[in-house]
């Protein structure tokens, strides 16, 4: 039994002022996941519209047992993803070449970056590499269940990973230790 | 926000730390456009109604089949016991009786009750003398005047020769007496035909016009109605068959008399009859008949969800109807004056027709996958459905999506009007889908594909209906019957289909029902 229990048995009731309270209650947490995957903040909010709507209507599944932020921040990440592999704009950096496991740099920084800046940093990422580096390291998925998500093998999500990893990890040391900020150009 | 993994590598678990607290507050429009996609409230409960309505019905049946067999129970019951808990109500049989002496005073007379509204046609007040005033007395009480004049109120007078009716002494009835005594004097043909046409109006529901209320045992009514009168009568057979024409003359509806009118002390009987169902008709998508919600595809979290699919696109009409035909066997039974249940075992084909695009001979294997737990990737076979071939989306080709049924439907019937030749039904069917083929429609690829492994095959439906009975004592009839399949043919994680269809049928009994 969670502390939204009572909300989501109203929810189920269809009734709207419930509803609008579940949306009041998660959607500036649910942006902050959607715009990590997105380029821009309208991107980000179509996908928090779509997520919200799958949400309400998927809302019978949910087990009480479960945190609902949790569950309902998986169904924005996977509506992320569907709405990235069938935008156009996106579909460009989504090619991810089946290539062989990929060592991970050794390089360890620290992170003293913002919140904002960070995040700005991975959103500059293209954006098969924006998703793969969100999915494993913000949202804990391995590179198993990333291969199984985007249709494609674990090495190929290790070796992107790796990649995405190393661009962020240069452009942190570029931007944060003295040298002139980067701009990543597409 | 819980449910994360945490990473034991630095980098990855600050970088986790800094950015899974990201909040960005959305415009202020985005609440109404969510909404504007979530079914409106109403709807819902209107939704419900619909679906409430058939169940409300089936109780209310239920109900009134049961109340009835309580009745027929109470049938059962001693004059005695029946007696005494009958509310008050009026008697209005006049039984009277001038001077005989005078042929006029003697002229016997069938006048409709003038208080008895719809029901006059079939109810009678039977009088000897057409002179004398109706004279309405207690329950259970018949007024008769008697060649000597005087009228007596109570418990209606037996009197088996002319002595005994001048004596009009309060005695109780007892029915087998009068039965006993009127056929050892070999009247019992006369008092049977009276008795049988007094039972039909008894059981016709025109009870309250002769002071009887339903709860009271027809036959032991009928000795109480008919003792005075016969008394009266006996010695006169001439006067009898004038008293008996018009009683005789009323149409007797042989779904009106009850099953144990041979046997009064036997249980109401009722029989099963059988017969074969057949029909035609046209069958259409209509998925979302019960529900406010737009039609879309259900592939959920995975799949990309509420996309809606090209075919629900504003404007579009892919769907035409196709054709639907039944035939089986049925059994019906009747249980009550107008009240009728059936079943069966019925085949059915349903078919509609839809645009798509081409047809792609493929062998890479697609696969569609759902999930239990939004978001969780959900690997269970149950879950999974892979196709090859497919069409794509389109309207160059015509598909016709087909489906065959084995219904196992149970359906009331009420017989409606005076001689029952109409009747409104209402029921539903348990279906099994012996086979399938129908398009589905995958989100996720944009295309179309048929799987076995995408439908369900247990079907639950709801059916209703009028229909004509040319002899309403059988159960043939013809007939219009409306279905809609409840749950989906499709499965729900994937898409929702669901088809209304009209059929034009006609049942046939094999056998004839022995009432």
């Amino acid at each position: 039994m969670t502390e939204h229990t009572q909300l989501v048995k109203s929810c189920l009731q269809n009734d709207r002022a419930s509803q609008k309270e579940l949306y009041r209650c998660f959607a500036d947490t649910m942006l902050g996941v959607c715009y990590r995957y997105t380029k821009s903040q309208a991107d980000a909010e179509d996908i928090l519209q779509e997520g919200f709507v799958k949400v309400f209507k998927n809302l019978h599944q949910y087990r009480s047992e479960g945190e609902l932020g949790a569950w309902i921040r998986r169904i924005m990440v996977t509506t992320a993803l569907n709405y990235l592999k069938r935008n156009v704009r996106y579909q460009g950096q989504m090619a991810f070449d089946e290539v062989s496991l990929h060592p991970v740099a050794d390089d360890d920084p620290r992170v003293d970056l913002e919140t904002k800046e960070l995040v700005g940093l991975i959103r500059q990422l293209p954006a098969g590499y924006q998703m793969i580096f969100n999915l494993h390291v913000v949202e804990g998925y391995t590179h198993v269940e990333i291969g199984q998500l985007l249709g494609i093998s674990e090495g190929t999500s290790r070796s992107q990973y790796a990649r995405a990893r190393a661009l962020l990890i240069t452009w942190i040391k570029k931007n944060y230790s003295g040298h002139e900020r980067i701009t990543y150009a597409q | 926000m819980n449910g994360l993994r945490m990473h034991n590598n630095e980098f990855e678990r600050r970088v986790q730390q800094k950015t899974e607290g990201l909040k960005i507050i959305p415009s202020e429009g985005l609440w109404d456009k969510i909404e504007g996609q979530l079914p409106p409230e109403k709807k819902r409960r209107r939704a419900l109604l619909w679906l409430l309505m058939p169940l409300l019905l089936v109780a209310i049946i239920t109900a009134t089949w049961l109340l009835g067999g309580e009745n027929d129970k109470a049938l059962q019951k001693p004059i005695a016991q029946t007696g005494q808990q009958r509310s008050a109500s009026t008697e209005n049989l006049s039984v009277s009786q001038g001077n005989q002496t005078s042929p006029k005073e003697n002229t016997l007379s069938l006048a409709p009750n003038p208080t008895s509204g719809q029901q006059q046609s079939t109810r009678a007040i039977i009088g000897l003398d057409s002179s004398a005033k109706q004279q309405p007395v207690a329950k259970q009480n018949i007024a008769v005047q008697l060649k000597t004049g005087q009228s007596v109120r109570g418990k209606a007078p037996i009197a088996d020769n002319a002595n005994k009716r001048t004596a009009a002494t309060q005695t109780d009835i007892d029915s087998q007496t009068v039965i006993a005594q009127q056929q050892k004097k070999g009247n019992g043909s006369l008092f049977a035909s009276y008795a049988k046409a007094m039972r039909v109006s008894i059981t016709a529901g025109q009870t309250d016009t002769i002071g009887l209320v339903p709860s009271l045992d027809a036959d032991v009514a009928m000795a109480k109605l008919a003792a005075p009168l016969f008394a009266t009568i006996a010695t006169k057979p001439a006067m009898a068959d004038e008293l008996l024409r018009p009683i005789r003359q009323v149409p007797i509806n042989p779904l009106t008399i009850p099953s144990n009118a041979a046997s009064p002390a036997g249980k109401a009987k009722s029989h099963w009859e059988f017969g074969l169902t057949f029909g035609a008709g046209l069958g259409i998508r209509a998925d979302n008949l019960l529900s406010s919600q737009k039609n879309e595809n259900n592939m959920a979290a995975l799949g990309g969800g509420s996309v809606t699919p090209p075919f629900y696109a504003s404007g579009s009409k892919p769907f035409k109807p196709g054709i639907v035909c039944q035939i089986g066997l049925y059994s019906q039974k009747h249980m009550g004056q107008r009240w009728h249940v059936q079943t069966g075992l019925s085949y059915s084909y349903l078919s509609n027709k839809q645009t798509v695009g081409s047809y792609v001979r493929d062998t890479v294997q697609r696969l569609v996958a759902g999930f239990t737990y939004p978001g969780s990737l959900n690997t269970s076979a149950n879950n999974i459905i892979g196709y090859s071939n497919y069409y794509r989306s389109g309207d160059s080709t015509v598909y016709t999506n087909r489906i065959h049924l084995l219904q196992l439907p149970i359906e009331l019937q009420y017989r409606l009007g005076k001689q029952q030749k109409w009747g409104l039904q209402t029921g539903v069917a348990l279906a099994y889908m012996v086979q399938g083929k129908m398009l589905v429609y995958d989100q996720a690829n944009r295309q179309y594909f048929s799987s076995p492994k995408a439908y369900n095959r247990m079907q639950l439906s709801l059916q209703m209906g009028a229909a004509f009975y040319p002899k309403p004592q059988s159960s043939l009839a013809i007939g219009i019957r409306l279905n809609y399949n409840v749950n989906s043919f499709v499965k729900l994680w994937i898409e929702e289909q669901r088809i209304l269809s009209g059929l034009l049928y006609c049942n046939m009994p094999l056998k004839k029902n022995k009432r």
